[in-house]
């Protein structure tokens, strides 16, 4: 073999080696939550196919909103895991869901609860807070 | 309270809320990454 085919052979491989390296390192660093899930047993208001990606500081929930309820696209829900409270979603009534959410060990653990209304014109939270 | 725990060395996962459990179960990443070639709207 002479030295250009060999350079050649090595040029074919390089980006080969490239991809398995990114694709191991991406292996390594996931968590065992991260990826693609598929309900099968139990019943609920989860989706039936969620894609989930866990980080550090955040756990992604993503999923296919129910056509049936004429709702379309992917849902994206994100948790910052830091156990301090955060809003999860305000209804235009007023009326709103707060979160907290942390990481206990290998678990995800989410409270939520609903809080009180707000009365209009006095707030007095802090900044990041609800 | 909602917890969202891998078990089985990361083959199932098992949501529990509310004093009910949900279980799914892994989609391979090969057929995951087929399907969302695929799939349109895929999460």
């Amino acid at each position: 073999m002479t030295a250009s085919n060999r350079r050649r052979d090595l040029s074919f491989l390089l980006p080969i080696l490239i991809v398995l390296g990114v694709a191991g390192y991406r292996y390594a660093r996931s968590s065992p939550l991260d990826g693609t899930w598929l309900k099968t047993d139990g019943v609920g208001y989860l989706a039936n196919e969620m894609r989930l990606q866990l980080t550090r500081n955040e756990f992604t929930v993503r999923f296919r909103r129910d056509e049936t309820m004429g709702l379309a696209g992917v849902e994206h829900i994100t948790f910052l895991l830091d156990g301090r409270e955060h809003l999860f979603e305000a209804q235009p009534g007023g009326a709103r869901m707060i979160y907290r959410a942390e990481l206990d060990g290998r678990k995800v653990v989410v409270i939520k609860h609903v809080a009180p209304h707000r009365r209009r014109g006095t707030f007095h939270g802090e900044l990041g807070s609800y | 309270m909602e917890s969202w725990e891998a078990i089985e060395g990361g083959r199932k996962l098992v949501v529990s809320a509310q004093g009910k459990e949900t279980v799914f179960r892994r989609v391979p990443f090969l057929s995951s990454f087929v399907r969302s070639l695929f799939v349109n709207n895929n999460p």
